[in-house]
């Protein structure tokens, strides 16, 4: 054999190599028909103006608010109360600031502390020229980090002095995934279709996995195979088209095909937002739904207590280290244990070790539950059981209502593990979530006009104009005193901090740390008088003062 | 001499900060690997769970009491028998009524010997 003949078949070996381990890999993909392409592009051409929609509806109510706030001062109750209305009106709002033009923070209704911002310095300045080309008066942010660390866009609109002058902005915060929820969860149910958004640069703005939310589509390594690296620098750079590209399906158990149309929602101040329908919703994976390979809450808390007991009697090093083995005894099946400190930051999470060192403190369901905030709370009463919604991955990721158990280790750190119960899918719409937290901000807002009996009295009154069908306003004292409760007034008077569930939950107790920590969304399981069964419910609280919290509840089935 | 005398005293001061070092380091070490009685405290509702898991020392535990930061509690209240296996949970009834805020608790032990230890010192939340 010469050695011509030799180099030759080492060439062939080589290429044969490359060819088979996937480091060239040509994707077949099947092609899509005319008719698939228009009936996605006519789903698209829905949805986009629907965003459009709500989106618009915003900047109308913040310019008009920044309007009426011409010449009003910023330590007056006009300018609280005017803050508090637009804050109820818009849901996917978490916080609304007056910043001067100094960039100064002037009024703030947020759950931070008042005192902490009020003359400290925003992080983005704006000026009177920024809203000189916007054609709704205004202006909107690339995805940023929030003062309070929860992260989402700005909607800013200026505020002018009698004589024209720019004296302030007002800024509303919120996050663009509440914008997409609803629509999307309808859209999948009806068509067969989701959504993701990303902006040119590949910032995600939306997409239905919150685990891909952060990342850079253009960049991150999650897209690097060839044909969704392509499909991701096509959408980025043309404003409208349609392609198709391999992704993992939703199980991430394999490659698919995905198919995708999309079109650019043009933004104020020349933000446009790529708005990405595709069919990729395949949920025909190998799912485990056997309920009797259910676990059960108490093989949970012996698992948790298990843990426990060996971060008692180890280093913290140690513990965390045998946590974060996942080949190690913390492992049981799907259980395995989760650690933070107490200010969110992961310290052990076996299958996510990149999220070590990660902080989660600001990290929501799809409802909006933070999840980390909550294990923190229940951690300090001791612990106990936390709900919240996340993707299942034993059925076929489907979001299903979770419960975790948790325990603190010290007053420095925790420990938990989760289990999904197997409980029946929890029916609510967002829309009704919407109106949860607008009817809550509404008594928030109430509070600063209306004497307190009033209110308590509509809370209490089923024909008051407050009311909303399958809401339950209540009203509770820092106490625990119940001051209103519209579901069963007659608990009104009585105090209610021993009210205990039958997971050994303390309601009141939580609703009351909820508020003073400024407020949001939690799940518990509540006694139904008139269901004679616990049922799980959702509850938005806020705080009126120190000392009333007003808050509402609605059935979760 | 005065500078053999100094070399000398800096050993033995050297030696003592080593083995006040290590020696808290070992009991440390000691207090993690072997505590006489792993316990925790929960707040449900009206109510204080003292939980006993295990410990060197748990056969031994006769009563258990707990004090609440700012709360005065009656002796029947305050102090429980210990669970006749030795591990199980403890339920001061009621001790938490009308308590909102953030407290302190401890937890002692009072053992077959008559001594009493305290077992946990925690920073609760009540609301």
């Amino acid at each position: 054999m010469t050695q011509q003949t030799i180099h030759f078949m080492i060439v062939c070996l080589i290429l044969a190599l490359i060819l088979t381990t996937g480091c060239i890999t040509t994707r077949q993909m099947e092609p899509v028909s005319d008719e698939k392409i228009a009936e996605m592009q006519s789903s698209l051409d829905t949805f986009v103006p629907s965003l459009e929609k709500q989106l618009n509806e915003i900047f109308i109510l913040t310019n008009s608010t920044a309007g009426n706030l011409t010449g009003t001062k910023s330590d007056t109750p006009t300018l609280e109360q005017a803050l508090l209305q637009l804050r109820r009106d818009i849901p996917a709002a978490y916080d609304v600031y007056v910043v001067s033009a100094d960039n100064t923070f002037l009024a703030v209704i947020s759950k931070q502390d008042k005192q902490d911002l009020i003359g400290k310095r925003a992080g983005i300045s704006t000026s009177d020229a920024d809203f000189t080309n916007t054609t709704n008066g205004c202006i909107i942010t690339k995805p940023i980090t929030f003062i309070t660390g929860e992260r989402g866009i700005l909607i800013v609109a200026p505020i002018y002095d009698e004589n024209r002058t720019y004296t302030a902005s007002l800024r509303v915060s919120l996050n663009p995934a509440y914008l997409f929820a609803g629509s999307v969860s309808q859209l999948k149910m009806q068509e067969g279709y989701t959504i993701w958004a990303m902006q040119p640069d590949g910032v995600q703005i939306y997409d239905e996995d919150i685990q891909e939310l952060d990342k850079n589509a253009l960049t991150d390594p999650l897209y690097s195979e060839t044909t969704i690296k392509n499909a991701m620098y096509q959408i980025a750079a043309e404003k409208q088209g349609n392609m198709s590209y391999m992704f993992q399906n939703v199980g991430w158990t394999e490659y698919v095909q995905a198919n995708a149309v999309w079109g650019t929602l043009m933004l104020p101040n020349n933000i446009e937002w790529r708005i990405v329908l595709c069919d990729n919703i395949n949920t025909n994976i190998n799912a485990n739904t056997c309920e009797d390979a259910r676990l059960t809450t108490k093989e949970l808390q012996t698992f948790v207590e298990k843990a426990y007991l060996y971060a008692r009697t180890h280093t913290r090093e140690e513990a965390l280290r045998a946590f974060n083995d996942p080949q190690g005894e913390f492992i049981e099946g799907e259980l395995y244990i989760f650690a933070y400190d107490m200010n969110g930051t992961t310290l052990a999470l076996p299958y996510q070790q990149s999220m070590i060192g990660i902080n989660r403190w600001s990290g929501e369901d799809i409802i909006g539950v933070k999840p980390v905030q909550r294990f923190i709370d229940r951690a300090k009463f001791g612990g106990g059981f936390v709900y919240y919604q996340y993707p299942n991955p034993n059925n076929a990721f489907i979001t299903e209502l979770k419960f975790s158990y948790v325990i603190s280790v010290d007053d420095d750190w925790l420990i938990g593990a989760g289990i999904y119960p197997g409980t029946t899918s929890l029916n609510y719409s967002w829309e009704e979530r919407d109106q949860l937290v607008t009817q809550v901000r509404n008594f928030q807002y109430l509070s600063t006009i209306l004497p307190q009996e009033d209110i308590l009295q509509m809370i209490n009154d089923p024909k008051s104009t407050v009311q909303i069908e399958g809401l339950y306003p209540f009203a509770v004292d820092a106490k625990g005193n119940v001051l209103a409760n519209a579901h069963d007034p007659s608990e009104t008077g009585k105090n209610r901090l021993g009210y205990t569930n039958s997971y050994g939950m303390s309601p009141i107790r939580e609703i009351i740390s909820l508020a003073e920590s400024g407020g949001g969304l939690m799940y518990t399981l509540v006694w139904d008088p008139v269901l004679e069964k616990e049922v799980y419910v959702l509850i938005s609280v806020e705080p009126a003062d120190e000392d009333i919290y007003y808050g509402s509840m609605m059935r979760l089935e | 001499m005065i500078v053999i005398l100094g070399i000398v005293s800096l050993i033995i001061v050297g030696a003592c900060a080593a083995a006040v070092l290590l020696g808290t380091g070992y009991v440390i070490d000691k207090s993690l690997e072997d505590p006489d009685v792993v316990v925790h405290v929960f707040v449900v509702g009206n109510d204080v769970i003292v939980t006993i898991y295990e410990g060197r020392r748990v056969d031994e535990l006769v009563m258990v009491s707990l004090e609440i930061e700012g709360v005065s509690l009656p002796t029947s209240a305050s102090l429980k028998p210990a669970p006749n296996s030795g591990t199980g949970e403890v339920h001061f009834t009621g001790v938490g009524e009308g308590v909102t805020g953030v407290r302190d608790i401890a937890v002692r032990g009072i053992f077959s010997d008559g001594r009493s230890q305290l077992l946990k010192m925690n920073t609760m939340k009540f609301t």
